[in-house]
């Protein structure tokens, strides 16, 4: 277990390996930042929290000087021997020992304890014993009330700025294009949005609390130290080199296994989730005894650095405390001896004593502090990485309202697109340069025009571009080379609300939100009276199987309600598209997953629905096609065939072959 | 489930450790008995060395003072050591026969449950377990320990003191009780709302396409910002009675401790203590408080990872619907007879969605269901996998009722395609040969090529070793599909099972897999689902279900010849005859 030096156990195929980067400087801007954007807007607050935390750090020295006081100068227990020689004292201490405070079974070491100089006490010393606890009491109450008061605002402006962080995170993952979301994915947006920010919080906090008390603490016992006996300060900076060697020792290592820890981690949760998704192809190919030696594997490759960071901290901490113990005991024992020899009262001896041993506190606050930053740098990149994620399309500074009505037509001019590179983490440099260069464009100069009010079919092969087509058209994507127009506007001088509110987009798997039945229908268009939720519906062939749920337009379905099968799905998308009754529609392959049946009663009310507008659709049924103005086959990115039903099947050519196909 | 039947269970995952265990328990005992020792050194050195003088036992005691901590630090060490490699080993058990059942469990747990779910129960209960497994349980026994020695030690100084420290101690434990009760309640609707927030994140992650196109971000951030709002609001509660708590704990301590001294300081100057007395006293007061304290926390850890194996053990109770007998036959390779008797099934009681099915299919037939949404063609397919059990009747293969066979040895006869691709985000290769592990090099490819899609993967720079899913390359639905269908094919299975397996696909693509399918069908017996009539044409049998039961069945011209026919009206209607009438 506690063998360092092997790695094997982590490489394994669904582990990816860990990146180990991240250097100062980075963090260096993220916290000036961090500062500037998140912090400066709350300086008051955070400064008065500060300053409270510093008072409140000196709470022990106090407590320690009032112990000296009671030792020194109202018990007056040993010190001064010099003043009166020691048999005296014992004979004074025998002599005013009244017999009936000292029962017979008080030991004898007691009694001879108890022989201490009464004659030394001050007379008053009961007297004096009351007004120091009275003022004892008062210290500890004022100082808990102020460390109240620094806490409960340092929460309220963690929550601030975690709110603050959390949406701004939101917005802009919202704002960002669907290429980024597909490259990052559900889960990991989430634990940024959620869990990135939380740890950034915690983080701060942790920061600002133990940084503030450290640094008060450190001046405070400093201070002491240097009035009282300079020579206990003198041994205390000697152990400081120590300490910080023995830091520079483990810290890269702790960091390096807590790295791996963190991406053995999000691989489990990885794999899990991914195997919990598809339970069914597991079982059907009998893999359940491969599955589980996988997560084994992952998982003891989890606790075995888990077991190993425990270790170093373990080690570290011993090395830590074995160092106080001694210079602890060395204090002590130098103390000790001093007041044997008259030179130090007892009381001020253990009060230099403990505030040496304070000074401790801030020592070992400063090494966590290291790691505390080094979470709240991680913390923070990842936010701000997602925060400086340059956002793919926006808003013209100029954008211009949807040309209403559509006049014209649709323009594609010379359109070429070409996905953005992914992030296979498993390539080296040039093999992810040899794919850019291998990736082909998706569209390749693509030139069309359709009519106002006109409809185009688009066909093709998988793969031929159809969908990315759609997905220019709406804006989803950003060209790389090329336009589209609308009546001669082109679409990225086009206003964002007015394009939502005028194109309506039935997409090709059909996305459905957590909610009634009735709120996903409107989803587009959340003013629409129950008698439009219907037509659309209805217009959609989904009136009638919604009409046999219990609780019909309110059934809820997603997360926790009913699951709806892919031609729901489908049907549901469309009629939340009808339902916005917008200018231009792009349908995208929205009928694949429907029985023969409703498809053809669907394409029958998309015939009468699409009267007057401009429609755009992709699909693979003849039956769709023919009833569309025009016909376009796309093979590789290009135009391959345009025309009418007459025109392609005279050419002879992907169409009439399909045709023939379907209609045989 | 009785929380001594919880405990029980949890210990039965250590039962391999039990040395380790009893080891540990014995070091805690030992190192909480060495506790005792140090305040006495102090006293012993402020009484008879600093106030009598009597400096020839101050090196010894010094070395006492000097030696006693280091030797328990040592020995906590080990201790430590020992009780983290108990907890760890126990959580990976827990884990692993946790995953190991979940992975057994049968479909109808995964349409209930979401896998999110799951996850999470996998992950954050066993380590919320995790935390109480292994210090606070050695903490219980040695704060006990020490509270008694403690306990002991100050009654023998000065028994009136020693009451006075205890009222102190009643004090923190009523603090902990009047506080405790608002904090767990806020920490629940904390987490609560933070998991609407999540939902709500999740959602519309997963409805992004919908989001942009509608162009509805400022609404969904509203949203976010009202649910947001509401989170950090029971935030700043849970955090401020929570500090109210700690507070308090430490005004407590701090006041304690102070009345403590100042009263044993009292009791010195009427000469009832020494002043090394009062130093071993507030020692011993530390010690006691902390306990205290540590063990009101405990109870609500406790609690809390009581509530931990609550989910984790419903989820290993949850009954594994599709049991083995015990008597099982083991088989080779079938031959791919598939007979149905007058099978019924039901999900949910009452609701039939099989209703008596006969059909027997010989070795190599292919045969496909049709039919309209929820007629229950799917339901077939995963009664045949044996996904379900039958609720009524039986369902043989090679003559013998599917529940005799090893579950394993059974599953392997198949190779299934479904609707919703899955890939596993590892390389092609391994994807591909995910239902035969052992497939060689040139198996994968004859597959890849059977399926349509070696072209396009050699066309990679990485070729088959280029990953997909997550990390790596995107693929497009129909790619997905296609490597899903290769897979299967490399399973080599006897019965294959195609539900919609190329609904995805252009007609073109559909009908070179049709050719390959042909090929690799040959002598397979398969069940094919699809929409459209074009690809099932040529199936030796095909069966029109409606409403769980068969309408129709014959081949393709035996149902096109009855007239008005079901089958032959929806074919006419596919297949476009009175298209061009429109």
């Amino acid at each position: 277990m506690l063998n360092f030096t092997r790695e094997h156990f982590r490489d394994y195929p669904y582990r990816t390996p860990a990146h180990h980067g991240g250097n100062d400087a980075a963090g260096g801007a993220l916290y000036w930042r961090f500062l500037r954007e998140y912090l400066w807007p709350n300086r008051w607050a955070l400064l008065l929290s500060i300053l409270l935390v510093a008072v409140n750090a000196n709470y022990s020295y106090v407590i320690s000087y009032l112990n000296r006081v009671v030792v020194d100068s109202i018990l007056v227990v040993g010190g001064e021997t010099s003043e009166i020689p020691d048999t005296q004292v014992r004979l004074t201490a025998q002599d005013h020992i009244p017999v009936a405070r000292h029962p017979p079974e008080v030991s004898q070491g007691r009694r001879i304890g108890l022989g201490v100089r009464f004659t030394n006490r001050p007379a008053e010393a009961g007297r004096k014993l009351f007004w120091l606890a009275v003022v004892y009491i008062l210290t500890q109450f004022s100082f808990n009330f102020v460390a109240r008061w620094a806490a409960r605002r340092q929460i309220a402006v963690n929550q601030v700025i975690l709110g603050k962080l959390r949406e701004d995170l939101h917005q802009k993952v919202l704002d960002l294009s669907l290429s980024y979301h597909h490259r990052l994915g559900t889960g990991r947006l989430l634990s940024r949005i959620m869990s990135d920010t939380g740890a950034a919080k915690t983080a701060l906090n942790e920061v600002i609390s133990v940084g503030t008390r450290g640094a008060s603490m450190l001046a405070g016992g400093v201070a002491i130290l240097l009035v009282g006996d300079w020579r206990i300060l003198m041994l205390l900076c000697a152990c400081a080199p120590v300490f910080i060697l023995l830091r520079k020792k483990t810290r890269p290592e702790v960091q390096r296994l807590q790295i791996e820890q963190r991406q053995t981690n999000s691989c489990i949760y990885g794999l899990v989730s991914q195997k919990m998704d598809a339970v069914k192809a597991v079982q059907s190919y009998g893999r359940e005894r491969g599955e589980i030696l996988a997560f084994h594997r992952l998982s003891s490759a989890y606790l075995r650095d888990a077991v190993r960071v425990e270790w170093y901290f373990m080690v570290t901490n011993f090395w830590t405390w074995l160092i106080v113990h001694l210079v602890n005991c060395v204090i002590f024992l130098y103390g000790g001896y001093l007041v044997l020899q008259g030179r130090m009262s007892l009381g001020k001896m253990l009060f230099l004593q403990s505030t040496a041993n304070l000074l401790f506190q801030p020592v070992t606050d400063f090494t966590q502090l290291s790691f505390i930053l080094q979470r709240l740098q991680v913390a923070l990149a990842r936010c701000f990485g997602v925060l400086d994620e340059p956002l793919e399309i926006t808003e013209d500074p100029n954008a211009v309202p949807f040309p209403t009505p559509l006049c014209q037509g649709v323009a594609i001019e010379h359109l070429s697109f070409q996905y953005p590179a992914g992030s296979d983490a498993s390539l080296t440099p040039e093999e992810r340069e040899r794919n850019r260069n291998h990736r082909q464009l998706v569209l390749d100069d693509v030139s069309l025009f359709v009519p106002a009010g006109q409809w185009l079919c688009i066909m093709g092969a998988s793969g031929s571009g159809k969908t990315t087509l759609l997905h220019l058209l709406a804006r989803l994507y950003t060209p790389t080379a090329g336009s589209i127009r609308f009546d001669g506007v082109d679409l990225q001088k086009i206003q964002f609300a007015s394009l939502r509110e005028r194109l309506g987009v039935v997409p090709q798997e059909a996305q459905i939100f957590s909610g009634s039945m009735r709120d996903n229908i409107a989803y587009g268009y959340l003013n629409a009276t129950n008698q439009q939720i219907l037509k659309a519906a209805a217009a959609a062939q989904m009136h009638d199987f919604i009409m046999e749920m219990p609780v019909q337009y309110e059934t809820l379905i997603g997360e926790k309600g009913q699951s709806l099968s892919g031609g729901q799905r489908q049907r549901l998308s469309l009629a939340r598209a009808l339902l916005t009754n917008p200018d231009v529609l792009l349908l995208d392959d929205c009928t694949s997953a429907l029985d023969a049946n409703t498809e053809r009663r669907i394409q029958e009310t998309l015939a009468t629905q699409l009267v007057g507008k401009t429609a755009i659709m992709v699909s693979q049924r003849i039956s769709m096609a023919v009833r569309c103005h025009q016909i376009a086959v796309l093979a590789d990115g290009h135009v391959a065939e345009l025309g009418t039903h007459q025109q392609l099947m005279a050419n002879n050519g992907f169409y009439a072959k399909l045709f023939r196909e379907q209609t045989e | 489930m009785s929380s001594q039947n919880k405990i029980g269970r949890v210990f039965g995952f250590a039962r391999k450790y039990r040395r380790l265990i009893v080891a540990a328990v014995l070091l805690t005992m030992l190192l909480a008995g060495m506790a005792v020792v140090p305040p006495l050194i102090t006293r012993a050195l402020v009484d008879r060395v600093f106030t009598c003088g009597e400096t020839d036992q101050f090196l010894f005691l010094g070395f006492l003072f000097l030696a006693v901590p280091i030797l328990s630090q040592v020995l906590a060490i080990a201790q430590k050591t020992l009780s983290v490699m108990v907890s760890v080993n126990l959580i990976n058990n827990l884990r692993l026969a946790i995953y190991r059942h979940l992975l057994y469990l049968s479909l109808r747990f995964f349409n209930r449950t979401s896998p999110g779910k799951v996850v999470n129960r996998l992950m954050e209960d066993t380590w919320a377990m995790q935390t109480v497994c292994g210090g606070p349980c050695l903490t219980v026994i040695s704060d006990l320990i020490i509270a008694t020695s403690a306990t002991m030690a100050t009654i023998a100084i000065n028994w009136r003191l020693a009451l006075a420290l205890y009222a102190v101690i009643a004090v923190f434990v009523l603090n902990y009780r009047l506080r405790i009760k608002k904090i767990i309640r806020y920490s629940r609707l904390v987490r609560r709302e933070d998991d609407l927030l999540n939902a709500g994140v999740q959602n519309r992650m997963g409805g992004d396409l919908a989001i942009k196109t509608f162009g509805t971000e400022a609404r969904e951030h509203l949203a976010f910002h009202d649910q947001d709002v509401i989170s950090l609001d029971y935030g700043y509660t849970r955090d401020v009675a929570n500090n109210t708590f700690w507070m308090n704990v430490s005004l407590i301590n701090a006041l304690g401790t102070a009345a403590i001294y100042l009263l044993g300081c009292a009791m010195v100057l009427q000469g009832e203590m020494s002043y090394g007395d009062v130093m071993a006293f507030s020692g011993f007061a530390a010690q006691l408080l902390w306990p205290a304290v540590r063990f009101s926390q405990l109870v609500g850890q406790l609690q809390e990872a009581g509530v931990a194996a609550q989910r984790l053990f419903e989820l290993l109770d949850e009954p594994c619907e599709i049991t083995e007998k015990p008597d099982a036959v083991p088989c080779r390779r079938l031959k791919g007879q598939v007979d149905f008797e007058d099978v019924h099934f039901h999900y949910e009681p009452g609701v039939e969605v099989i209703k008596g099915i006969d059909l027997h299919v010989s070795p190599g037939q292919t045969v496909a269901f049709i039919g309209a949404t929820g007629c229950g063609k799917s339901t077939l397919l995963n009664l045949i996998a044996r996904f379900y059990d039958v609720t009524g009747g039986t369902l043989r293969l090679d003559g013998r009722d599917i529940r005799d066979y090893r579950l394993h040895d059974l599953r392997s006869q198949f190779g299934i395609v479904l609707q919703e691709s899955h890939l596993f985000s590892t390389t092609i290769r391994e994807n591909i040969a995910y239902g035969r592990i052992n497939a060689t090099e040139e198996e994968v490819v004859q597959a890849a090529k059977a399926a349509e899609i070696h072209d396009f993967i050699a066309s990679l720079p990485k070729g088959y070793d280029t990953k997909v899913g997550e990390d790596g390359l995107a693929l497009s639905v129909g790619q997905k599909q296609r490597i899903n269908i290769a897979r299967a094919i490399c399973a080599d299975p006897a019965i294959m099972i195609m539900d919609e397996a190329t609904s995805s696909l252009d007609s073109d693509a559909e009908a070179a897999i049709q050719r390959a399918m042909t090929r690799v069908l040959a002598n397979r017996t398969s069940f094919v689902v699809a929409h459209r009539l074009s690809t099932i044409k040529n199936a030796d049998q095909i069966i029109l279900l409606d409403h769980g039961v068969i309408v129709e069945q014959g081949t393709h011209d035996a149902l096109m010849a009855i007239p008005n026919g079901r089958y032959h009206d929806l074919y006419t209607k596919h297949i476009g005859k009175g298209v061009l009438e429109d």
